[in-house]
């Protein structure tokens, strides 16, 4: 046994060494460099002269205090909105006998791969003070003004709430699904009340898991840079994020401070995430036990149109009335009059496939740039997963760490270091589609890398080990043992890649150069520019192609796609 | 009478051979531009109008204008950034904040060339040193929703705009966006300062950065007060779209001049084809297109319809010198003010 596993190390390691040393490579000019970038960027000024201006800045300037500030509001805001309804849809999801349990576990999993941004923008249509169609439907028919503003904090609260809550919905449900059912048939026999049994023992058992959740919802939100720069930047209203974007805006542009300001967001992201691992990792142990026996469901009686109420009102909140309004839009003539044949047209479909230079350039980027991001991605994913996996060297393992720093990056200040590190030589990438695809690599590999471990570790070693051993090479091996075993892991790797690429938004916006722009910031462009009708119809395409990227990653891997993200 | 004769005779022989010498150079240039196949061009008038002289151009040379459109701010931006990166990959650039080029001149990043046929443009349009020409020009001035902004209501100075009834009803873009609002903050700080615009701030007003994104927004009666408003942008729907809800006003204090200079980089890689887009930029041909589109060309004698002449109009004009000094400080303290005063 022990010589076997000797021999089959060697063959790996023979054409092994270079893979590994390409991994190490693209891990550099992916993460590494630009993280070092960043640093750098933020303590030397333009002079050359090493300055801790920047960083005083940070503490001294009103503005950027006021955007910490803002960024902590709004996402603990949100993220209290995304505990009281997740937990209580992910119960309801894992617990009761509430009706459309699939619908609504479908619907509300859209909410994070679909852009934020839209949301954002439909809820302008929607929610703008005066011209808004709620506001006006409220104050024609109710004869007062309308309460709703929905560029103020709480309304950035509320369009960041419904991009997010699925993190703690999908923790409070699989958490449940996992449970040992024992602890609460104990409590049960021992005389105590459903009610109780759930407040007593099952909540203090989920906690953690909601914790965690609740932090992911925290984070996502305060890296969010589509919705506080559309709902809250017109008004004064700066996150972080909105505020690096601004110092690379201004004139003369503030490259230094733009990455100075990048710290503060990667710090409260690496230490939250620090704390949930931390939280996870302690009480994993007694919540997820296996299923030995499926969780008890309870009938709530008529709590359960309460419930269903509940669940339909955010996922229509979130998907259903934006995403119509939007798809209403782009088949009106103009923005603003009541929806009628007169005013319905495809004509901003053909302007923006034909008549606009700008949209096509884009949607040929968009396309290029995800399916070039998730090949290669995909790539690096499965050779450094395989590495670590096959041979856990201690090289392999801090490889396994390295790959999933960038988890811990917001876009915003990944893109900023990106800036430093590809603008000036020695990898000058800036003004090419490349530093795009690069980024979108280092943005998403950890999702891939995770994937592809999973799959991996899953396999037993020994049915490579067979095929080695009856003389395939390890070329043969992989190729037609281990890959053909994970092909799920890997065609949803590729997926999740190519989505969350394709709708990229904060990292783009930096990055792009002319003729490089893709669908999102061209969106977005034309949001600032007041084009609404042509903006939905591409943001209606788009959301079409993520769609239906959906659609092929379940219809390959069935359900257990949904679980994959963070 | 004989020496006459050969001396004029000289002459045309003199102006023929120049003519002929002019003529071949002019080709010359047509060539090489046609070799290096494409111009760069970054600028912030409105995509509608870049876009055609792009096509105008192509269809006459043969040449491609990749044209990047933004707002003034962003240009700008753009260009520092690739400056930084060693790596000027514009050939053209043309925005709405003369300051910065006449900056860009003293760097001496700005390449020297005179297009054909600027000698019959006004002198405002014309770099004396020769780096840049105002291609076109606008002035700014406040626009409004005439179905929610009537009569006696209707402001009619910059003064007005600071009136608390405006509440929550003002838009406006600010001064890193757009050129053509540092330009009035910068001619408006002098009459009033910075209260005039904590009294702003007080308004709440909306910043949006692109002024076709205000404009959407005042014809939808979201926000039906803009000020500062490009003319440009107003009148532009004027001419194509008259049932649109919008309409102008000409400050009492007077309209902002706003010049929108065009100038060929040094060091681009495609100077030949720049050299021939700033000819064809400033020729007849072009300009008739900028006034087609709502602005002030820099030609004499070609006028947009239904505006007044430049000539006429009471106008406020921009201190580059002052600018130059105080930009940084007019964006930061806008910014600033204009958020400390929100309610």
């Amino acid at each position: 046994m022990e010589k076997r596993k000797q021999r089959y190390g060697k063959r790996f390691n023979i054409g092994k060494t270079s893979l590994l040393a390409a991994c190490y490579g693209a891990i550099f000019i992916l993460i590494l460099y630009p993280l070092v970038m960043l640093f750098r960027g933020s303590f030397i000024n333009p002079t050359g002269h090493p300055t801790l201006e920047y960083i005083i800045n940070l503490v001294t300037d009103k503005a950027i205090r006021e955007s910490l500030l803002n960024t902590l509001i709004i996402s603990l805001g949100a993220t209290l909105l995304s505990i009281a309804a997740g937990v209580s849809m992910g119960w309801a999801l894992s617990r009761t006998n509430m009706p459309l349990k699939n619908l609504i576990r479908n619907v509300s999993f859209l909410s994070l791969l679909t852009p934020p941004f839209l949301g954002a923008i439909a809820w302008v249509f929607l929610l703008g003070p005066r011209a808004g169609k709620i506001n006006v439907l409220i104050e024609r028919v109710l004869h007062f003004d309308s309460p709703f503003n929905i560029f103020t904090t709480s309304g950035i609260i509320f369009v960041s709430f419904l991009y997010v809550y699925p993190f703690v919905l999908n923790a409070t449900a699989s958490s449940l699904d996992n449970m040992d059912p024992s602890l609460e048939h104990a409590g049960r026999m021992l005389g105590a009340s459903t009610w109780k049994t759930n407040l007593r023992i099952t909540f203090p058992l989920i906690l953690p898991a909601i914790m965690g959740g609740a932090i992911l919802s925290f984070l996502e939100t305060a890296a969010f840079f589509g919705i506080p720069s559309v709902l809250g930047v017109p008004v004064g209203i700066y996150t972080l994020s909105s505020r690096i974007y601004y110092f690379f805006q201004t004139f003369p542009p503030k490259f230094e401070q733009g990455a100075a300001t990048a710290i503060p967001l990667l710090l409260i992201t690496a230490l939250l995430l620090f704390a949930q691992r931390r939280l996870m990792g302690r009480r994993r142990f007694t919540v997820i036990t296996g299923k030995t026996e499926h969780p008890q469901i309870i009938d709530i009686g008529r709590w359960k149109y309460l419930l269903l109420g509940l669940c339909l009102f955010v996922i229509s909140l979130s998907i259903f009335i934006p995403y119509s309004t939007l798809l209403v839009v782009s088949l009106s003539r103009v923005w603003g009059i009541p929806l009628s044949w007169e005013n319905l047209t495809l004509e901003n479909f053909r302007f923006i496939l034909f008549g606009y230079k700008l949209a096509r350039v884009s949607i040929k980027n968009s396309f290029l740039l995800a399916i070039l991001a998730a090949s290669l991605g995909l790539v690096l994913a499965f050779i450094s997963s395989f590495s670590v996996e096959r041979t856990p060297t201690r090289a392999n393992r801090l490889m396994s760490f390295l790959i999933m720093v960038p988890f811990a990056i917001p876009g915003i200040a990944m893109a900023t270091g990106f800036l430093w590190a590809y603008i000036s030589p020695p990898f000058v990438l800036y003004g090419t589609v490349w530093i795009l695809v690069v980024a979108y690599i280092a943005r998403r590999v950890p999702l891939a890398f995770t994937n592809c471990r999973d799959g991996i570790r899953q396999l037993n070693p020994e049915l490579e080990e067979s095929a080695i051993n009856l003389g395939a090479s390890w070329i043969k091996t992989v190729k037609e043992v281990t890959i053909p075993l994970i092909k799920g892991n890997l065609v949803t790797s590729w997926l999740f890649i190519f989505i969350l690429s394709f709708r990229e938004l904060s990292t783009s916006i930096l990055l792009y150069t002319p003729n490089n722009e893709v669908m999102a910031v061209t969106i977005f462009t034309l949001f600032e520019e007041g084009e609404f009708e042509a903006l939905s119809a591409l943001a209606i395409m788009l959301l079409g192609v993520i769609l239906i990227g959906i659609y092929l990653a379940r219809k390959i891997v069935g359900t257990g796609f949904m679980e994959i993200k963070r | 009478m004989r020496t006459k004769t050969i001396f004029a005779i000289m002459v045309c022989c003199l102006a023929l051979t120049l003519l002929l010498a002019s003529s071949v150079a002019i080709a010359a240039d047509i060539e090489a531009a046609k070799k290096e196949g494409k111009v760069i061009f970054y600028t912030s008038m409105d995509s509608k109008t870049a876009n055609k002289l792009g096509e105008m151009f192509t269809e006459k040379y043969g040449i491609a204008v990749d044209v990047f459109r933004t707002g003034t701010g962003k240009v700008i931006t753009k260009i520092e950034a690739e400056l930084r990166a060693k790596k000027v990959l514009l050939d053209v650039a043309q925005h709405s904040d003369p300051a910065t080029f006449e900056i860009w001149k003293t760097r001496d990043l700005l390449y020297k060339y005179t297009p054909e046929g600027v000698d019959k443009f006004y002198d405002f349009a014309r770099d004396p040193d020769g780096y840049w020409f105002a291609v076109k020009s606008n002035t700014t001035l406040i626009a409004y929703n005439p179905t929610l902004i009537k009569g006696a209501d209707i402001p009619r100075s910059w003064k007005d705009i600071a009136d608390p009834k405006w509440k929550d009803k003002l838009c406006m873009s600010n001064p890193y966006y757009a050129g053509s609002v540092k330009m009035s903050v910068s001619v408006i700080l002098p009459i009033y300062g910075w209260d005039y615009y904590k009294e702003i701030g007080k308004n709440n007003p909306y910043i949006g950065s692109s002024h076709s994104g205000l404009r959407t927004l005042c014809i939808a009666g979201e926000y039906p007060l803009i000020a500062p408003m490009n003319s440009y942008h107003v009148f532009q729907v004027v001419y194509d779209k008259p049932e649109s809800p919008i309409a102008v006003s000409y400050p009492e204090e007077g309209s902002v001049f706003v010049a929108g200079p065009a100038a060929i980089f040094e060091g681009c890689a495609h100077p030949n084809a720049a050299e021939l887009f700033m000819d064809f930029m400033c020729s007849e041909e072009a300009q008739r297109v900028f006034a087609d589109r709502a602005y002030y060309p820099g030609l004499k004698g070609v006028y947009p319809v239904g505006q007044p002449r430049l000539g006429d109009m009471k106008l406020l004009l921009p201190d580059y010198d002052w600018i130059i000094e105080n930009s940084e400080a007019v964006i930061t303290t806008f910014d600033e003010t204009v958020r400390k005063f929100r309610k």
